[in-house]
């Protein structure tokens, strides 16, 4: 590939060390979102890389045309990546404790109450563990969550709403026993 | 949401050992350079411009609102690429487009209705309007409402607010009451030790079953994510029979009990039945039975199906296409299975067909995943492996229900033949196929003498009979056990060849079953394959390559890590595989017999478990200190070249602490290079004592030692 300056904010910036950047900038947040939507570490780095190599082929329509965030748009990509990834994996069974001890250990120390609470989130149906992997950890507005997936804000809106229901009540029904 | 934090917390802390690492970046790299190349660049006053174009369209739209709600409505919820979409996604946008009039090309849209056109064609003018209106790859940038009716004009003033927000509730309303979200009521969610129990429960109080007698592997749960199920099955045949207790029975057991011509009872005690017996008479006799029984993800009940020859022919093929051939569970048309009784054959046949009306959901290789080629149909999966056709059939043959005899995607059964006597012998179509081989591929004649020739013959649908040769190579690579092999078709009347392949260009042509019958040898080999995926899996490993266990994220090997990576491998692995291996004394024994034998080229996960690493402590020499007195033992008591020595290309280090009493410091100077020949010592292997420095073994390492010893 030729070493083609893109356009844009960063004027010296050849297609190359963009790839570079945003791989140093936000290669784990695509990781870690392909975990969340996967349940699958291996998976997860191969959807992470497929996202990537896609961003790469279109980072000029990219330049061209979006006018949200460069992590946005990767997020979107990568999600698309999942879910059409999970199309494939019907017949598999997931065993997510499982696939949680699978994950290298943690660089933050983990309570056993936060590995409950990521169980449940875990758990949840992919539409609503994607609301919440957005909302809750990538910190995203609405309106991003909604160029990430693709839907109306509104229905973003209605189905945090849901997911957050289902994670009170699991935190509650928690807190009540150990009372 | 008051427990913002902790959400965020949990997540942070949980993924946080999840990083992308210089490997990921490298094979990312590498894929962008293979033929990734970028678009060409649309010049800025063409990007511009075009961005203009949209704004246009959009403000066409949003003055007619009231006409355009009934089509967001309807594509509100289309998401995924476009790319991955089947062709009915898109009629289905245009139509809608169409009566929302939206679609400047009336003319293409008219075209549609042609029922000359090809799919190819139909989806070509789809994209064609689509692309008008919304651009290439709009759906990386929005979302048709957000294209038709944006966020800062729906927010214009109090009232559009208000109307748009009511009319989204409504939509998503109506759109869950038709696609009820399955959230599992998760109060207690159930776990799968707990709906094992009930299954067990209702086996003992529907069919007597007994509890205890069950085996463990007579019993399977599979979870099915996405359809949100659980399927359990219980099967009996006759190694396991099951046990059968008519007093747990509900209903009368009629026929645990011998009665007169008359009917009446002639024992007054029921008479025990095994499972299998009581199956026997309640369905058609047969080798085995499976009960069958779906539940949702809260354990209630959705399904309970006692055997059925046909439903079991049928669920085994349908699990076959959906594990080999990438069909999707949920896209079976149940009316195109067909099972029946071929009378030529004496074999049970069950199909599965696929035509242009029911082409198969897409289905993809690895190899395409990888690459992120498009998804295709099943229907052109087919037509790229096989030539196109108008439909295709996949077969299974079976002689009881659930042994398969021979399956092919699109094949007919081969089977022996007894009493044909070939004029050409095996011998000599071993020889011609050899010739072949030669000729076709850098393989020497005398190379191919060294494999193990493997040769069957079969009959074909036809009558006529062939030779199927396979000459096979077997070998460990570092990594893993693994078989290889050519392959050749011989016609045993003429002895010419009619085929001649590399096994890895043979497309599964031929079945484990076929090589394993071929020769006892081989099967012990598939064995001790069969055991490292077993081992692998013991520890977790799923990926099939090991890459994560043995490779560091330097791209080293095993034997190259650090202390401290070898002591986490030992302490999270080598329990694992001790464990596997206390389950498994079959498999723990042919190792200690080949280890005590004299043999080498052991699993890897094996090599790297036989010892427990840590780390020195304080009691400990270092690691230079214990390094020197090992490398002046391999000089004097082995009277190594000291040139030679110091000129290992490897030093590798292990700290052993299998005898926490007794910690080792072990070196192993690898020496070998190319030149080495196999008389000549490959490597020095030391250990000492860490805590006294005394020299404990100290060896050359011969052609052949395994690496447990130099370890």
């Amino acid at each position: 590939m030729d070493n083609a300056v893109v356009p844009g904010v960063r004027q010296q910036e050849t297609a190359e060390e963009r790839l570079e950047r945003w791989m140093d900038q936000y290669g784990n947040a695509i990781l870690h979102a392909c975990f969340v939507c996967l349940s699958d570490v291996q998976l997860a780095e191969d959807a992470m890389q497929d996202a990537f190599v896609k961003a790469w082929r279109n980072m000029q329509s990219f330049e061209n045309r979006y006018e949200g965030s460069e992590k946005a748009w990767l997020l979107r990509i990568a999600i698309n990546t999942c879910n059409d990834y999970r199309r494939g994996m019907w017949f598999r069974r997931i065993d997510l404790p499982g696939e949680l001890d699978k994950l290298p250990p943690a660089l933050i120390s983990v309570s056993p109450k936060e590995r409950d609470l990521f169980l449940d989130i875990m758990a949840l149906p992919g539409k609503f563990k994607q609301v919440i992997l957005l909302r809750y950890y990538q910190n995203l507005t609405l309106q991003e969550m909604s160029e990430v997936l693709g839907i109306a804000p509104s229905t973003i809106h209605h189905r945090l709403k849901k997911a957050e229901e289902i994670i009170r009540r699991e935190l509650e029904g928690r807190d009540n026993v150990e009372a | 949401m008051k427990h913002d934090a902790d959400i965020q917390r949990a997540m942070a802390s949980n993924l946080s050992g999840l990083q992308v690492t210089n490997a990921h970046k490298a094979a990312i790299r590498e894929r962008t350079r293979e033929g990734e190349k970028m678009k060409r660049k649309l010049p800025v006053a063409i990007a511009f411009a075009l961005i203009l174009v949209l704004i246009s369209v959009t403000a066409l739209a949003v003055s007619n609102w009231e006409a355009i709600k009934e089509y967001l409505k309807t594509v509100r919820f289309l998401t995924y690429e476009v790319i991955e979409w089947e062709l009915e996604d898109k009629l289905e946008l245009v139509e809608a487009m169409h009566k929302a009039e939206l679609i400047e090309d009336e003319s293409a849209y008219n075209s549609l209705g042609n029922p000359d056109l090809s799919a190819e064609e139909k989806e070509k003018i789809c994209d064609t309007i689509i692309e008008a209106r919304y651009g290439k790859d709009w759906q990386y940038y929005g979302n048709i409402e957000d294209f038709e009716w944006p966020e800062e004009l729906r927010r214009q003033s109090e009232e559009t607010m208000r109307e748009y927000d009511m009319w989204s509730d409504q939509v998503n309303d109506a759109w869950d009451e038709v696609n009820p979200y399955k959230v599992v009521v998760r109060e207690g969610p159930i776990t799968e030790e707990e709906l094992m129990q009930l299954f067990l429960d209702k086996l003992e109080t529907e069919y007597g079953v007994e509890k205890e007698s069950i085996l463990p592997d007579q019993i399977a749960l599979k979870c099915f994510q996405e359809d949100e199920v659980y399927m359990l099955t219980y099967t009996v045949n006759q190694e396991n029979p099951g046990k059968y207790n008519p007093s747990l029975h509900t209903k009368p057991a009629y026929y645990s009990q011998p009665r007169n011509i008359g009917g009446d009872l002639t024992e007054d005690t029921p008479i025990p039945m095994t499972m299998l017996e009581r199956m026997a008479i309640l369905q058609e006799a047969t080798d085995s039975y499976t009960f069958m029984w779906v539940t949702d993800l809260s354990g209630n009940e959705q399904s309970f199906l006692p055997w059925s020859m046909e439903r079991e022919m049928i669920r085994n093929l349908s699990s076959r296409l959906t594990e080999i051939e990438n069909f999707e569970y949920g896209s079976f048309d149940p009316s195109l299975f067909k099972v029946w009784f071929d009378e030529e054959l004496q074999l049970w046949v069950a199909s599965y067909t696929i035509t242009e009306e029911n082409p198969g959901i897409a289905g993809r290789t690895m190899d395409e995943i990888s690459y992120g080629e498009p998804q295709i149909t099943m229907l052109e999966y087919m037509a790229r492996q096989e030539g196109k056709k108008e439909s295709y059939t996949f077969y299974c043959y079976y002689d009881s229900f659930d042994r398969i005899v021979f399956n092919e995607d699109v094949g007919k059964p081969r089977e022996k033949r007894a009493n044909y006597v070939p004029p050409v012998t095996s011998s000599q179509a071993e020889d011609a196929a050899r010739k072949a081989l030669d000729e076709k591929y850098p393989i020497t004649l005398a190379e191919l003498e060294e494999l193990r020739a493997s040769t069957t013959l079969y009959q074909e649908m036809d009558g006529s009979m062939e030779y199927y040769i396979e000459f096979i190579g077997y070998e460990y690579s570092e990594q893993l056990a693994r078989i290889w092999s050519y392959a050749a078709r011989v016609n045993p009347e003429t002895g010419e060849v009619l085929a001649a392949v590399k096994r890895d260009d043979w497309n599964q042509l031929t079945g484990r079953k076929l090589v394993a019958d071929a020769s006892p040898e081989m099967e012990k080999l598939l064995w001790a394959h069969d055991m490292q995926d077993a081992l692998r899996r013991a520890m977790g490993d799923d990926s099939g390559n090991g890459w994560h266990f043995n490779w560091n994220e330097k791209g080293e090997y095993f034997y190259h890590w650090s202390l401290e990576e070898k002591a986490a491998y030992s302490r999270k692995n080598k329990p694992l595989i001790d464990q596997f291996l206390l389950e498994n004394p079959e498999y723990a024994e042919m190792l200690q017999k080949r280890y005590d034998n004299g043999e080498s080229g052991f699993p890897v996960y094996y090599e790297t478990t036989r010892h427990a690493y840590g780390l020195p402590d304080e009691k400990s020499i270092s690691q230079e200190k214990a390094r020197e007195l090992g490398y002046q033992a391999i000089l004097d008591r082995l009277n190594a070249p000291k040139e030679k020595l110091d000129q290992a290309w490897a030093v590798n280090v292990y700290y052993d602490v299998t005898d926490p009493e007794k910690p080792l410091w072990k070196f192993f100077f690898n020496t070998t290079t190319d030149e080495t020949g196999p008389d000549e010592a490959w490597g020095y292997f030391v250990s000492i004592h860490a805590y006294s420095g005394k020299v404990e073994a100290c060896y050359e390492r011969w052609v052949g030692m395994p690496m447990i010893d130099l370890m």
